[in-house]
């Protein structure tokens, strides 16, 4: 290998190298017997074979569709949700296709938690200030994130901001247990006016459990879900169909 | 794509819609396959989705490791370290590739691994080569990545292998690297040895890093020869090697793929995985590892089908007036349809409106190839007999 060549290799390495600090997350959970059951007769009917329908399995992506509508946000099943490669693979795919070269606003105290990926995608994260009104409005994202965490005051506040200037908003739920009927967690788009400016990132029950089977989901209007779907199918096509199919079983259980 | 979808059986789409609709080859690809899935008696040439089912014994793995619990478990970012054990085996058995577990990444197909060695080489202003026509889906990767992609021609009157005198012409000083795949989707022409070794040359010499995208290894049709470039003095070092299990063994809905480089550029490739996608689902790590280490006779019947199936498509369209160089490769035939006076894009829309068979254009595989048409062999013979029935009616009614 020739020098430069070396140097190249090593400078990237100084960008990249910290993140494979990450440690395999280990789960103290197991997924149930019964959602073992549906996954492997899904795999002995040879469903898990084949490429899956690239937003997702029908019968998920409705389920993702049922439950929001319980939590009164409509969503079209055609082309308002896509199954994703698990939480990580959503929230890099949502970033990098709408927020690259892009200001993204959030509460002071969620910077820290999204500045690595902020880097990696090329947003520029900016603490937002309710009182102060955008100088341009329409430009950049409005990320909000732990929905359930806030008061229902800051989440109208942010809700208005967002409107007020003209702002479309990333809403990651992925820690929200949004699809549980017996949770309490309601959707940052179910809030007055935000449905049709708000992409929904989300998770499935038992997701502890899940985290191996990697499946997640993200859901809203057609234009944020088309534009981010597109850089999730460059990246890997469609999601595994048997952690779909294992999603499904996980979202059947917590109706019993 | 909800035009299309509501205008849809396929009669009410215009040519012309469909044409606004699709302005890249992907999105032309995938309007295409939109519109297929909405005619219940469609056969599908399009898609290269083996029709084969995933091996029982693969299968059975994955159960086991859901039954015991071991799916739920997940991975190091780079993957299972018995599974790239065991891809490092086959890529030292197989392909004198010298590389131990630790320069293999497991990917979540494929593709995020092309996406991944995008990202991880490219800054803005990078030139990348890429050989042309293309599988459009590297467009993005390399877009997303800030890169600048130089077409390489391929020419049809020597099978569309890679002329290194080509990629000779198209290095300037922002090359960073050249992107080969061999067997190639779309043309299934395979780089001759000879080419491959002066492409390598050309390789040392220029300081390039050399991506080889390897999917259709295992189905090289005599006498073509796989080689892998990583294998030839000197190039392990500046090549990263992309396969995976989806094509080899029916796989596609598991999204196993890996990547083999040098050990440190397999570390960047690892942490930026681990930022980008996480590792990939644990079941389909144990389906690979089975796929890998088991019994390779699912392969081989696979190629013997695979075998059958060419020489029946060759003697279809031989006998519908239709030109192609033959496949040394994969399980794609590139198609000169200029003899039926319309244009490829046509045809597809017609074959695919009349005659209820989904082929892909030429232009969904790179602009100037308006006279040629992609056809895979991925549907059971009787079904391939029937396509090229329906063609030949299709033709006869419009052939200019």
């Amino acid at each position: 290998m020739t020098e430069s060549f070396q140097h190249f290799v090593a400078q990237r390495a100084q960008r990249w190298l910290n993140y494979t600090a990450v440690a395999p997350p280990t789960t103290t959970t197991a997924t149930s017997p019964a959602l073992r059951a549906v996954v492997t007769a899904a795999m002995q009917q040879h469903h898990c074979d084949h490429y899956s329908r690239r937003p997702g399995i029908v019968e998920l992506c409705d389920r993702v569709v049922q439950r929001l509508a319980a939590k009164d946000l409509v969503v079209d099943p055609q082309d308002g949700v896509i199954i994703t490669g698990g939480p990580t693979e959503a929230r890099y795919v949502t970033l990098c296709a709408l927020a690259t070269g892009k200001t993204v606003y959030l509460l002071p105290s969620l910077v820290e938690r999204y500045q690595a990926i902020a880097d990696l995608v090329g947003a520029t994260l900016e603490p937002l200030d309710l009182a102060a009104p955008l100088p341009t409005p329409g430009a950049g994202f409005l990320l909000v994130s732990s929905i359930d965490e806030l008061t229902p005051a800051v989440a109208g506040q942010l809700a208005a901001w967002a409107a007020a200037n003209e702002l479309s908003v990333i809403a990651d739920e992925i820690d929200t247990p949004l699809l549980a009927l017996d949770h309490h967690a309601r959707p940052f788009a179910g809030l007055p006016g935000m449905a049709e400016r708000t992409l929904t990132l989300g998770a499935f029950p038992d997701t502890p459990a899940l985290t191996a089977w990697q499946v997640a989901w993200f859901a809203g209007p057609k234009g944020l879900v088309g534009t981010v779907a597109k850089l999730k199918q460059a990246m890997t096509i469609c999601t595994p169909a048997a952690g779909q199919y294992a999603a499904l079983a996980a979202t059947e259980e917590v109706t019993q | 794509m909800t035009n299309l979808q509501t205008a849809l059986p396929g009669s009410q789409v215009t040519l012309e819609e469909l044409r606004a609709l699709a302005q890249d080859g992907t999105a032309l690809r995938y309007a295409l396959m939109e519109l297929s899935t909405q005619i219940p008696d469609a056969i599908a040439l399009g898609r290269g989705d083996p029709d084969l089912d995933t091996p029982p014994h693969v299968i059975a793995a994955a159960q086991a490791a859901v039954d015991a619990g071991l799916a739920d478990q997940p991975t190091a970012p780079n993957g299972m370290p018995a599974l790239r054990e065991a891809i490092a085996a086959k890529l030292r058995a197989d392909n004198n590739i010298p590389v131990d577990a630790d320069g293999v990444v497991v990917t979540s197909g494929g593709q995020e691994g092309l996406y991944l060695v995008m990202q991880a080489l490219l800054d803005p202003g990078d030139e990348i080569l890429v050989p042309d026509p293309r599988y459009t889906s590297y467009d993005q990767a390399i877009e997303q990545a800030g890169g600048r992609m130089v077409l390489v021609p391929t020419y049809p009157e020597d099978d569309f292998d890679l002329r290194p005198d080509e990629v000779e012409k198209a290095i300037t000083p922002a090359t960073k690297a050249l992107l080969i795949i061999s067997p190639s989707n779309p043309t299934g022409s395979v780089i001759s040895v000879a080419s491959l070794h002066a492409i390598a040359e050309i390789a040392k010499a220029r300081d390039l890093i050399v991506i080889s995208d390897e999917i259709y290894e295992r189905f090289v049709y005599p006498p073509s020869q796989q080689l892998s470039i990583a294998s030839l003095p000197g190039m392990a070092e500046r090549t990263i090697t992309l396969n995976g299990f989806s094509k080899t063994y029916a796989m596609t809905g598991w999204r196993v793929g890996y990547l083999a480089a040098s050990p440190l550029f397999a570390r960047v490739l690892t942490g930026l995985k681990a930022a980008i996608t996480g590792p990939t689902s644990t079941v389909g790590q144990y389906a690979a590892l089975a796929a890998i280490s088991g019994a390779q006779d699912a392969v081989a019947e696979t190629y013997a089908i695979y075998m059958q199936r060419r020489q029946l498509m060759m003697e279809g369209l031989s006998n519908l007036g239709l030109t192609y160089s033959a496949p040394q490769g994969g399980y794609f035939l590139y198609t000169n349809a200029a003899s039926s006076g319309l244009s490829a894009f046509e045809l597809s829309y017609l074959f695919l409106r009349e005659g209820h068979v989904l082929i892909f254009p030429g232009t969904a595989f790179g602009k100037k190839w308006t006279d040629w048409l992609r056809i895979s062999w991925l549907q059971p013979e009787a079904q391939l007999r029937e396509a090229l029935t329906r063609m030949a009616a299709v033709l006869a009614r419009h052939r200019k």
